[in-house]
């Protein structure tokens, strides 16, 4: 599938098919990247735009401070930029994990408002409302988005397998049994701090990562977009509900459907707000039809109809056994 | 590892919610090897008590003693990793994990054996799947805990806390709303694991199941012991009789 996708550029598509590909591979690696937190250990963040924004200013201002280049470069700086960012996100994780359910989620959203205010006001670092700028990747013009459609694919593909990781482990086991029943986890010995705080910084590096790429892409980063407290932080979640929550390709699937589905209903409606609607059109459309996600249900009846089969034949072969063992209740006066 | 003396014992605890005094200087003590039956009227304090054993709340005044060792600060990981696991009075599961990783999840793993990539060893998941079998579960052991049925659920939550090997369980009424014949396979695994060397201290209000397996049996009322006895002497006193039809 990542190898499909990687090959992708090479069918001749147009550029600008291919800068929605970069878009719709961010969504996917964002959406993933939420995943961690609130799709496998049930703490719905709003907080991955925070620092999805750390990851684009930490690269403007290695660019500022730190002369080094334009060229591929940049790109290597990503993941200790997403590694950075996880050592930064360990104390925030601290305060926020005094809090569960919905105060977590306002404690979140407050961090993207806070670091927003910050990033406008602090102008000596960060240039206030302007932003910084980036220098321009010295790409050829034909080739300039397919690689930062391969730097994307990159992140993506690597927050994918982190979140298959996940799903097969041990880590992964006591992130569900958080999410299930985080109390009866405890009196399970399940060390319930370790699987949250991992996937609070799993998910705060490749977020980070994602944003490094972006900000590199469009060459400058400002305020309003870097910490976009509404429309980024509502999409991210959007494609992972869309998807389907917990889900390995979940995010990918909602991200595909909604980012296109996004910039077309940007381009055909025009500068007014009414594409905004429109999207909001498509999330009520899906949640009506498919309200637990695309991947969740399809998978659902395709087990339920494998269990049908299974059933058939297991019925069979136990009718007898049942019958013995759940036949003869004897009257007990209780 | 002191070898003499009771496996639990407890004194003088005390916890109060707001004007009501749940548990009043309540002090007893389950003897190793022993089922030890907890009952008492309806309000006498008996998942408060288990709840502060379990370190799921914070008593108020009193010591826990547990295999001679002071427990100052119970807490429900640190309990459960030094040998003593409980259920709950309504089966509490992982519904939408499996039902063998229901089980792998309470393995006790602590350290980097946390960060490898499977599971858990083939030990543990064989270990697991011996349980299941002994609890008529292996069938389902790829359905999710949530699609099991309720008596189901109380014998997995039973097979779950069995995965870190503990020395005392506490059963918080473990046949309520169970069918008769869980409650006979939930009796026999009782006795069997009892046979191998495990204590029980069991809160219950069936007085059936009560009377045929625990010994002694610890009477709470109003927060406090009432009596203590063989299951005989706790149908023929006085005072238990009064606190559970009224004087």
């Amino acid at each position: 599938m990542i190898a499909a996708l990687a090959l992708f550029p090479f069918s001749g598509a147009e550029s600008w098919i291919v800068n929605i590909g970069i878009f719709t591979l961010m969504y996917a690696a964002l959406g993933s990247a939420w995943n961690l937190i609130g799709g496998y250990t049930g703490y719905v963040s709003l907080g991955s735009v925070a620092f999805f924004g750390l990851g684009a200013y930490g690269l403007a201002l290695t660019f500022q401070h730190i002369g080094i280049g334009n060229g591929f470069l940049p790109f290597a700086l990503v993941p200790i930029i997403g590694i950075a960012v996880a050592i930064v996100s360990v104390p925030i994780g601290w305060i926020a994990f005094r809090t569960r359910g919905l105060p977590f989620i306002i404690v979140t959203i407050s961090l993207v408002i806070i670091l927003q205010y910050m990033a406008l006001n602090l102008t000596d670092i960060t240039g206030g409302a302007p932003g910084l700028q980036v220098p321009q990747a010295p790409f050829p013009p034909g080739a300039y988005e397919e690689y930062f459609y391969w730097a994307m694919l990159g992140v993506f593909a690597v927050t994918l397998l982190a979140c298959a990781y996940v799903r097969r482990s041990r880590l992964g086991l006591m992130m569900f049994a958080v999410r299930e029943d985080e109390d009866k986890a405890r009196g399970l010995g399940v060390a319930t701090s370790v699987p949250k705080y991992a996937a609070f910084a799993g998910c705060a590096a490749f977020s980070a990562m994602a944003g490094a790429v972006w900000a590199y892409y469009l060459s400058t980063v400002y305020p309003q977009f870097a910490f976009d407290g509404e429309f980024l932080a509502m999409g991210i979640i959007l494609v992972a509900y869309l998807g389907g929550i917990g889900t390995l390709w979940g995010p990918f699937v909602g991200a595909a459907i909604l980012t296109p589905a996004q910039q077309y209903f940007a381009y055909s409606l025009g500068g007014s707000q009414l594409y905004l609607i429109a999207y909001a059109a498509v999330f009520i459309v899906v949640m009506l039809f498919l309200p637990r996600g695309v991947v969740t249900t399809i998978a659902d009846r395709a087990l339920r109809r494998s269990r049908r089969r299974k059933q058939v034949v297991e019925e069979l072969a136990t009718a007898e056994s049942e019958a013995l063992r759940d036949a003869p209740a004897p009257a007990v006066a209780r | 590892m002191s070898v003499d003396g009771p496996l639990l014992e407890i004194d003088a605890l005390r916890k109060r919610f707001g004007g009501i005094v749940a548990v009043d200087g309540c002090s007893f003590s389950v003897e190793r090897g022993s089922i030890t039956g907890l009952i008492g009227p309806n309000g006498s304090g008996k998942t408060t008590v288990l709840n502060m054993l379990s370190g799921y709340l914070a008593s108020d005044s009193g010591s826990i003693r547990f295999d001679g060792k002071r427990v100052a600060r119970p807490d429900p990981t640190t309990m459960y990793r030094g040998g003593m696991s409980r259920t709950f009075q309504r089966a509490r599961v992982l519904p939408e994990i499996d039902v063998l990783d229901n089980l792998l999840v309470a393995a006790p793993k602590r350290g980097l054996a946390v960060w490898g990539m499977s599971k858990a060893n083939r030990a543990t998941v064989d270990y697991a799947m011996t349980l299941l079998d002994e609890f008529k579960l292996t069938r389902l052991a790829e359905a999710k805990a949530g699609e099991l049925s309720y008596g189901q659920q109380k014998l997995l939550e039973f097979a779950t806390v069995l995965m870190g090997k503990p020395r005392l369980v506490l059963l918080d009424e473990p046949t309520a709303g169970v069918n008769h014949v869980m409650v006979d396979l939930m009796t026999e695994r009782i006795r069997e694991f009892h046979a191998k060397g495990l204590t029980f201290l069991i809160v219950e209000h069936n007085m059936e199941f009560v009377m045929s397996l625990c010994d002694p049996i610890v009477v709470l009322d109003h927060g406090k012991q009432l009596f203590a006895g063989a299951p005989d002497d706790v149908q023929q006193n006085q005072l238990v009789l009064d606190a559970y039809l009224g004087d």
